[in-house]
């Protein structure tokens, strides 16, 4: 890159307007030449004619203002000797197309004179001579120029000298003024296709690439202005292509600054694309070359202040907002100042036959810097989007990972607290069945009462609590018929014993109908229990009928019923503490208890279970 | 097994082999077994060691706690089903021991003893296996229910194969979970008691021979034994 760029100052420095006459041997640069206008460029007009002396350059925008056509240009040139190596005729600028002719022999030309004329903007011509066409003697040098009116046409520098000097310095100006313009035309066209391809790349959400892009797609057609020799079309067309290409930059310009800095500036950015617009195509349809020519002058000038005045956004920009972004931008656009500011100098006021422009060098190279810088961010914009990936994904894993924890720890707790209130019911459970008899136990011993048989009751009562228990608590088992199985296997004996006919019907109840809540297992087998106690103890009965169904599908609750045909319970009895004990157990498995009786006609116990069936 | 037995057959004593490390609740069964006209006490063992060798001399019947000081009464309760296969094994158990007695039921066992048993009924349910009974209860017919279904993959026993059980067995099984006894899912079902008594016996040999083919399996598993064909 600064190699490229130390080349570029070299041929600058080269190429710079002081290029006047050199003392070296055998070189002759023309100060003053005669001239005669003609359109007829197939041959010089003959001596006879009025010939006028012009002095070089000879810019028409100055001394042939608002004409065009032709005008050849002669100077004679003797040679004292016969030549012996070599010599060469340089026109170093000109415009538009140019034919060299030596003593009546045209030598080169750049191309068709007639219209469309052949564009050589500023190329330089040359014509060889060999050592056969320069015998000692006066020789004449003859010189076609043919242009348009007000389109800075006319002859620069022309020299006559050994081929060993002058071949170099055209190669060196050919160089710079086509080789360089098609190398900024090729890499214009490259950078239009990846700032393209990166704006699409990033599904078109950065719209500084997409200004980038059409920003070198439009300066490509004003560069191929420099690159085209024979246009495609009529030269009133081309050059208003030119213009609205050069135009339309500059609004991208606009743009694309705005865009970086932030700005907004819908107004200006409006009223200059229908400025831009509307005057082209009202000259495209109804104008001239004399009016585009008019209309394009204080256009470029426009260009120019807008150019200044982008420069001043991101200066301003930077001050107000220490905005780095807006002094790289300003930076990059000083690149291109520099080549704008030289080609307007060389117009203005140096003659710029003199010059080469190099002004289509200069949006290349600054939109090849903007096109790298912007690559740049978007670059650092990746490397750090993925730091941010990495980051946030070191972070979920933390949060998860405490997540997990806290989870586990929830999980502890429940645990715990579910084993405390498991610990909580079999300590009541022991202590109000299996702890009671024992305390009466004890009680009974200590008093030495020597009933055995009683002894054995309260021990196998004792007992059988404690399989109840064992049965309620110990095992997971909420299905109701085996709960209901469990009961009467624990009951059995003790019915025996006592010689009631036990009924036994849950034949009504769904397999796999099971209790909702698992410690309601217990307080099922209590209350039945309780009921079953009550008819041996108190009901005098000889039958008694255990029943377990479904009445109602739908309502999930099942129905246990204890019937006995004993003496009933009279109503002051109906408060007893057992009672009590069996509804706030069918309150606490989420039921309810409903106890009917009447004198003579047996007990009717009805509990009602919520339950949830399971395949 | 028949329960159709000859005079000469029937007025022979059973020979009962006690093998329980608890000396009270051995004295106990001894008295028991000594006082009752159809039983005759053949030896009692407090552990393996003595058990193993009396074993040897053929009981009718053994009865055996699983918890012995030297070893597990399941390996006696093979031992004596290998050696003499008409012989009955009856675990003595306290109550909610189920796990323990099913699994003695799939070593081979055909019942069970509650240690606290009614006294009375102790002889009653020694002579009803040995004529071929087998008895069972809600507790215990939850447990094999549980176990064949396989639905309690959360629960925290031991997965255990599930033998292949017929409805009507899975049907008797569930009846007697409820709570209904051998007359009464005769009654529901239409059976004879006899019927009903063989579904259970039934389920007690499946039980075994799965068991026995799970021991097999594990066998030939671990390279003990190879089978060809």
């Amino acid at each position: 890159m600064a190699k490229m760029l130390g080349l570029l100052l070299c041929l600058l420095a080269a190429s710079g307007p002081a290029q006047s006459a050199q003392s070296s041997e055998g070189l002759i640069q023309f100060a003053r030449m005669q001239a005669m206008s003609s359109d007829d460029y197939s041959r010089p007009p003959p001596d006879s004619l009025d010939w006028y002396e012009v002095t070089l350059p000879d810019n028409w925008n100055m001394t042939r203002p608002d004409r065009g056509g032709g005008v050849w240009y002669r100077a004679s040139v003797d040679l004292p000797e016969n030549a012996t190596q070599h010599m060469g005729i340089l026109l170093s600028n000109f415009s538009m197309n140019a034919s060299i002719w030596w003593d009546g022999w045209k030598l080169v030309s750049g191309g068709q004179m007639e219209e469309p004329l052949s564009r050589n903007w500023h190329t330089p011509l040359y014509a060889s001579l060999d050592t056969d066409r320069l015998k000692k003697g006066r020789h004449w040098l003859y010189i076609y120029i043919k242009g348009y009116p007000n389109d800075a046409a006319g002859i620069g520098n022309v020299s006559f000298g050994p081929e060993s000097i002058l071949l170099p310095t055209y190669n060196q100006r050919f160089f710079v003024q086509r080789t360089l313009s098609i190398i900024a035309l090729a890499c214009t066209i490259l950078l239009a296709f990846g700032a393209c391809l990166m704006w699409l790349l990033q599904s078109r959400q950065n719209v500084a690439f997409k200004w980038v892009f059409l920003a070198a797609l439009t300066w490509s057609v004003v560069i191929s202005n420099f690159v085209i020799h024979n246009p495609p079309m009529q030269r009133f067309y081309w050059e208003s292509l030119v213009d609205g290409a050069l135009e339309l930059y500059t609004l991208l310009m606009l743009l694309l600054v705005l865009q970086v800095l932030g700005l907004k500036k819908t107004l200006l950015k409006r009223s200059l694309a229908l400025l831009f617009a509307s005057g082209w195509l009202v000259i495209l349809m109804f104008g001239n070359d004399a009016v585009l020519m008019a209309w394009a002058m204080p256009m470029h000038t426009l260009d120019a202040l807008i150019f200044l005045y982008l420069l001043w956004l991101c200066v301003r920009s930077w001050l107000q907002q220490n905005n780095r972004n807006a002094v790289v931008l300003a930076l990059i656009f000083l690149i291109q100042m520099v080549f704008a500011v030289h080609d307007w100098w060389a117009v203005y006021f140096a003659n710029q036959l003199e010059t080469v422009l190099i002004m289509q060098i200069g949006p290349t190279t600054m939109l090849i810097v903007i096109t790298a810088w912007m690559l740049h961010g978007f670059s650092k914009s990746l490397q750090l989007s993925k730091t941010y990936t990495e980051r946030i994904e070191a972070e979920v894993m933390s949060v998860t990972d405490r997540l997990k924890q806290e989870q586990a720890k929830m999980v502890q707790m429940q645990k715990q607290q579910a084993l405390a209130e498991e610990h909580e019911r079999l300590t009541r459970e022991l202590h109000d069945g299996v702890g009671a008899d024992l305390a009466t136990m004890s009680c009974m011993f200590r008093d030495g009462t020597n009933n055995d048989k009683i002894m054995a009751d309260m021990v196998a009562h004792a007992l059988l609590d404690m399989r109840m228990v064992m049965d309620g608590i110990v095992e997971d088992c909420r299905d109701v018929g085996m709960i209901m199985g469990a009961l009467r296997q624990r009951f059995q004996d003790r019915m025996k014993e006592t010689g009631i006919k036990l009924s036994w019907n849950v034949q009504g109840l769904p397999i796999r109908c099971e209790l909702i809540d698992r410690s309601s297992a217990l307080h099922l087998m209590r209350i039945i229990q309780e009921s079953l106690t009550n008819v041996i103890r108190h009901a005098n009965a000889d039958w008694v009928e255990v029943r377990a169904s479904m009445p109602d599908q739908t309502d999930a609750m099942v129905l246990i019923e204890v019937i006995d045909n004993g003496q009933g319970i009279a109503p002051e009895m109906i408060p007893g503490k057992g009672l009590a004990n069996m509804k706030q157990r069918a309150g606490m498995a989420k039921g309810t208890l409903d106890i009917q009786t009447s004198p003579q006609c047996g007990v009717h116990i009805s509990l009602r279970l919520p339950v949830s069936m399971t395949d | 097994m028949s329960t159709l037995l000859n005079d000469s057959e029937a007025d022979k004593l059973i020979a009962v082999l006690i093998i329980e490390d608890d000396s009270m609740m051995r004295r106990h069964f001894e008295r028991v077994i000594a006082e009752h006209p159809r039983l005759t006490l053949f030896g009692s063992a407090g552990d393996c060691k003595a058990g193993l060798k009396l074993l040897q001399k053929r009981p009718d019947v053994m009865l055996v706690d699983l918890g012995l000081p030297d070893g597990n009464g399941m390996s006696l309760i093979r031992e004596l089903k290998s050696v003499y296969p008409s012989s009955e094994a009856i675990v003595v158990s306290i109550f909610t021991e189920e796990e323990k007695v099913v699994g003695a039921i799939r070593a081979g066992a055909s019942g069970y003893l509650l240690k606290d048993m009614p006294t009375e009924d102790i002889g009653a349910s020694i002579i009803d296996v040995f004529q071929g009974g087998s008895p069972i209860n809600p507790s215990i017919a939850r447990y094999i229910l549980r176990a064949v279904s396989g639905r309690r993959e959360d629960s925290d026993e031991e997965k255990q194969p599930a033998a292949e059980l017929s409805a009507r067995e899975i049907e008797v099984l569930n009846l007697i979970a409820r709570g209904y006894s051998r007359r009464e899912i005769a009654s529901i079902l239409a059976l004879s008691t006899h019927t009903v008594v063989t579904h259970v016996r039934h389920i007690y040999e499946k039980l075994e021979v799965h068991s026995r083919n799970e021991a097999v399996f594990e066998a030939c598993q671990q390279g003990l034994i190879t089978i060809h064909g």
